[in-house]
């Protein structure tokens, strides 16, 4: 999951300059904030909202 | 030489998840390091405040030096019809009433010739000082305005998605097709899937662009 959005900011931010990321997690992530704040720190314009099922 | 992150400018990065010594993944991870750190485009309303401020400013400077009277408003009056039309295509409702035009005169009237009229110089001066004063708030407000809504966006859809979601998802698009159904019940202006973003030889394709926020959302399943 950090892969694919790490992946997709370069592209995107490009062309917007806020980028929000939508996670639904089926259980996967173990610890939600601080994966958010791994991909956040890139720029305060970045936003990644882990929402678990 | 020995570099532990940066390679040839590319930023090679870490699974999150791994466990122990992390692995370095090959080529789908590996990103254009200027790509996450200088690639932001600045926003147009950003830019446009901040130019609309710059003209302020030179007003006030003419002003506080007593040259009111003496000022050419002309070159200042092109400056605040350019920025106006940049405004009027952010298609923010009766922005052309809270911007207003100049009279025309200020535009075709020869400085030369009214120079001596300094009654009417002044007169010229005065409604530019105010016509980009209220630029700079209607600017100012607009700005605070998507900051808001993207927040409160982000918000709803953090808070509701859970419960909107009936059944285990098996594929993201089954997520995207929730979040579509929420944004319409808000009302959010949006387009799925539609805008294409061609960079470093791929294309990419945000779920749900916002246009009047400057925003992509982007879903993910895992």
């Amino acid at each position: 999951m950090v892969d694919e959005i790490n992946a997709d900011i370069p592209g995107y931010s490009t062309r917007y300059q806020n980028l929000t990321f939508l996670v639904y997690d089926l259980g996967v992530i173990r610890d939600a904030e601080q994966s958010s704040r791994d991909i956040e720190k890139n720029s305060p314009r970045i936003k990644v909202l882990i929402v678990k099922q | 030489m020995w570099l532990p992150h940066y390679v040839d400018n590319t930023f090679h990065c870490y699974s999150a998840f791994s466990i122990g010594k992390p692995k370095l993944k090959t080529a789908s991870c590996l990103i254009p390091l200027y790509g996450v750190f200088m690639a932001i485009v600045p926003d147009e309303k950003e830019v446009v405040f901040a130019l609309a401020q710059s003209l302020m400013n030179d007003l006030n400077v003419q002003m506080n030096k007593g040259m009111k009277a003496a000022t050419d408003v002309r070159p200042y009056a092109k400056r605040y019809a350019i920025l106006r039309e940049r405004i009027l295509t952010f298609g923010v409702p009766n922005s052309d009433i809270l911007v207003p035009d100049l009279p025309q005169g200020i535009y075709n009237s020869n400085f030369a010739l009214f120079a001596p009229d300094i009654q009417r110089n002044v007169g010229f001066f005065d409604e530019l000082m105010m016509a980009t004063g209220q630029m700079v708030a209607f600017l100012s407000a607009i700005q605070k305005t998507s900051s808001k809504v993207l927040t409160e966006l982000e918000e709803f859809l953090f808070k509701n998605l859970r419960k909107n979601v009936l059944a285990t998802p098996s594929a993201e698009k089954e997520i995207q097709d929730i979040v579509s159904i929420m944004l319409n019940t808000k009302g959010y202006s949006y387009e799925r899937e539609k805008i294409r973003i061609s960079y470093s030889s791929k294309t990419f394709v945000p779920d749900f662009t916002f246009e009047d926020l400057n925003a992509a959302l982007e879903i993910k399943l895992c």
